[in-house]
């Protein structure tokens, strides 16, 4: 990897952590349902994006790119498969930040429409406030 | 071998130990009943118990109210205890457990750090 | 025969069947065939997991792969001893709770989401109790998790449920995040998922079909854990995760508060065991790390069976009561679990297998105890009109005398008293700290049954023995009763039969947490598939 790269790899990394440690902070210590949820989504994207990265692939020269896991020949040669082995992306964190999304979607639904039945209850969204429950 | 002493294994004297006390409880469950049959149960002259003047409403039940059940030796023995645990950690607040729950995740991820800087220890030596 | 269908089959047509099920509400317009449906489908699941029970027990390790990708690719199902007996006592347990559904849920407006729900809720533990997969165990716990927040929320009109269950849901999406985390890390180090390949790499150290490792895989094996161990012990509620729980659980309805304290709380148990004694074990490349992880669980353990014992004992609600009964047993069994600190019991000896196998056996009486409790709350709670305050109850389980026995049952199963199976988990508990030569621990689990004393207490004295307020209560029909009695004749039962269920869990656990066990575990998930 180059200088350039190595950098950019940093900050990536870096900026990852400080989403995770900002998103965590709205979570559990913002009062508001609603901004609790924000934060929640930009908790579950962040682990996402480090998911997608674990699947990266420096480029194998300077002129090619990694290409899609997908072998385009039906009856490849040798030489085929080992240029696809160098060049192919890991598909399988692709595959898992799929379901991952699919799954968070569902979750956020969920807790947005709870969250407005919470509203119509208690007439607010803000936890100091619900806090019927306790002892 | 020692023939004087039954040699049982913890969990069948336990068992033996309970049948024989739950035994014991039957017959004496049933020597009660037999002696209560004899004794009149009731009569009419006693039926309510009817002191002084006042109405029938003013002991509301004869049995304390499960609330108060060992509140003498909660309240004498743990009352600080109870007071934090009841009332400061359990208050139901969902950003005060939050402060717990970060604390351990923290504390997770320091026994992880830990070991990882005392793998590099090792490797450096 | 390599794999086996009936493990594979099970959790995908358990989700068929859950999932049809608000379709099928558009068209029939009577609510007893959905009580009949929901029975069916949870007494299949039943049928399927004593089969898969009993052929594990007699050949063996089995495993499934889906789609016909062998293990380390595709996702499969691998069920050994352990596994199948959890499966099956949920699948039992569950099936009790759909029989004893059809008596509380009456209208048809809510059937056939509140049977989807609760059969969802079953595959989701069928699904992260039978996986192979540490990602299909993500998707599952999601599973599993959704059910549950809905089903917490399921009188939505009551504030206090709406409140529980958003206290549950914005934490459990957490804590499912965390482990996500977690996994993506295990992923980047060990190019796998798959927990038999995991064993491959993590104990044997030998590269497979999924390539060998990358980076440092300690200090990424060690934040993965860090943060599946959290997100664990928040579904098994295990002390300073446990809030959610005395809210969750009461609120939700009655039979779901039994299938969530006696059985949801498992699977996080479940999965610490299969990640500390499988993938992670003391063989493993990590064990130091493992060590100092047990060690901290020991700890929460001890902490949460004593802040659930001494919480019990001033609660004025009788669900809410049994919910912190559920967070100190929980601590009890994760305390069994411990004993696989090297400092404490090296595998294979004594102390090491009696700890375990008490902590399953705690396990299973605590589900049977805690369910048959929580349904006889929900009958005395419908006796005495709708209400769970412990003052206002005043013995109405006195007016009949066959819920007034199964919940004496229940309540000395959890107690463990002598005839009944809690006392012989404890006492497993307590003589295997004993061997391992720790005796405070024992006498830390003295105290807290001693301590919870009082809370049962107060449970027996407000259902049981204080006068009835009045002499006419509505009348209970037989189905309720007939669970109830079901269930109070297995709690006798595992008491019973202490003798032979302890030697049974004795080899159990040297089948399943041993050297042997682990490397089984790999052989028939993943040598089998590759090795030839």
């Amino acid at each position: 990897m180059s200088e350039v790269d190595t950098f950019m790899f940093n900050v990536f990394i870096f900026s990852m952590i400080l989403n995770t440690a900002i998103s965590l902070y709205g979570i559990f210590a913002r009062p508001t349902l609603i901004k609790k949820i924000i934060a929640l989504t930009i908790f579950s994207d962040t682990a996402n994006v480090l998911a997608i990265a674990v699947g990266y692939r420096a480029w194998p020269t300077v002129e090619r790119s990694p290409i899609p896991p997908v072998l385009t020949t039906s009856e490849p040669t040798a030489s085929d498969l080992t240029s696809f082995l160098q060049t192919a992306v890991d598909p399988l964190p692709q595959a898992l930040v799929l379901t991952a999304i699919v799954i968070g979607l569902a979750v956020t639904l969920f807790l947005v429409f709870l969250t407005l039945q919470v509203y119509r209850l208690y007439r607010t969204t803000d936890v100091r406030k619900i806090s019927r429950l306790r002892g | 071998m020692n023939m004087g002493v039954i040699n049982l294994d913890p969990s069948m004297a336990a068992l033996t130990l309970s049948g024989v006390l739950a035994l014991t409880a039957a017959l004496m469950y049933l020597i009660y009943i037999a002696l209560s049959r004899r004794a009149p149960t009731s009569s009419v002259e006693y039926g309510e118990a009817y002191i002084g003047g006042e109405s029938r409403t003013v002991i509301k039940s004869l049995d304390i109210s499960v609330r108060n059940l060992f509140w003498g030796i909660i309240w004498g023995a743990g009352r600080r205890l109870y007071l934090i645990l009841r009332d400061r950690i359990h208050n139901g607040m969902m950003n005060d457990w939050s402060v717990y729950m970060i604390t351990y995740i923290g504390f997770l991820s320091l026994i992880a750090l830990v070991y990882f800087l005392a793998l590099r220890w090792v490797a450096w030596t | 025969m390599v794999y086996l269908l009936s493990v594979g089959l099970l959790v995908p047509s358990l989700i068929g069947l859950a999932f049809v099920l608000p379709l099928i509400g558009i068209f029939v317009r009577n609510v007893k065939f959905f009580h009949a449906y929901a029975s069916l489908a949870s007494l299949y699941a039943l049928a399927t997991a004593a089969y898969n029970f009993h052929i594990v027990l007699s050949e063996g390790v089995k495993a499934y792969p889906f789609g016909g990708w062998w293990p380390p690719i595709g996702i499969s199902y691998e069920i050994d001893e352990v596994n199948a007996l959890i499966a099956l006592l949920t699948t039992s347990v569950m099936f009790l709770i759909t029989l004893y559904s059809a008596w509380y849920i009456k209208d048809l407006k809510s059937a056939p989401y509140y049977y989807t729900l609760l059969l969802g809720l079953e595959v989701g533990m069928l699904g992260c109790i039978y996986t192979g997969d540490a990602f299909n165990l993500f998707v599952m716990l999601e599973v599993m998790s959704i059910s549950a927040y809905a089903l917490v929320g399921f009188h939505r009109s009551k504030p206090e449920a709406v409140e529980a269950a958003i206290k549950y849901g914005l934490f459990g999406a957490v804590a499912t995040t965390l482990y996500f985390i977690g996994l993506v890390f295990v992923y980047g180090s060990f190019g796998t998922l798959n927990m038999a390949d995991l064993v491959n790499k993590v104990t044997f150290g030998i590269s497979s079909a999924s390539g060998t490792y990358y980076g440092q895989i300690h200090a990424a094996t060690a934040v993965a854990l860090a943060l599946s161990l959290w997100a664990f012990t928040f579904k098994s509620a295990v002390f300073p995760n446990h809030f959610w729980l005395p809210d969750a659980h009461p609120e939700a309805p009655t039979p779901v508060s039994a299938a969530l304290s006696g059985l949801v709380v498992n699977v996080g148990v479940y999965a610490i065991f299969r990640f500390l004694y499988t993938i992670f074990s003391p063989y493993s490349i990590v064990s130091e790390l493992r060590d100092v992880m047990l060690l901290a669980l020991l700890i929460l353990g001890l902490a949460s069976g004593f802040v659930g014992a001494f919480m019990m004992a001033v609660q004025d609600d009788i669900k809410r009561l049994l919910a912190y009964s559920t967070v100190s047993h929980i601590g009890l069994v994760l305390v069994g679990l411990s004993i696989g600190i090297s400092i404490a019991a090296h595998p294979n000896t004594p102390a090491y297998v009696n700890g375990l196998s008490g902590a399953l056996y705690h396990l299973i009486n605590h589900s049977l105890g805690k369910s048959l409790l929580f349904l006889a709350s929900g009958v005395v709670i419908f006796m005495a009109g709708n209400t769970r305050r412990l003052d206002e109850i005043g013995g109405v389980a006195r007016r009949n005398p066959l819920l007034g026995f199964t919940i004496i049952v229940g309540v000395l199963q959890l107690l463990g008293v002598p005839p009944f199976g809690g006392f012989f988990s404890k006492y497993l508990l307590y003589s295997s700290y004993v061997e391992a030569g720790m005796p405070y621990v024992s006498v830390m689990i003295n105290a807290i049954s001693a301590i919870s004393i009082l809370g049962y207490v107060r449970l027996l004295y407000a259902a049981l023995f204080k006068t009835p307020r009045t002499r006419e209560v509505p009348k209970v029909n037989l189905t309720p009763l007939t669970v109830l009695l079901a269930l109070a004749i297995l709690c006798i039962a595992t008491g019973v039969l202490s003798g032979s269920i302890t030697e049974w869990l004795r080899w159990i656990v040297g089948r399943t947490a041993s050297e042997q066990g682990i490397f089984n575990y790999w052989f028939y998930g993943y040598y089998l598939f590759w090795g030839r």
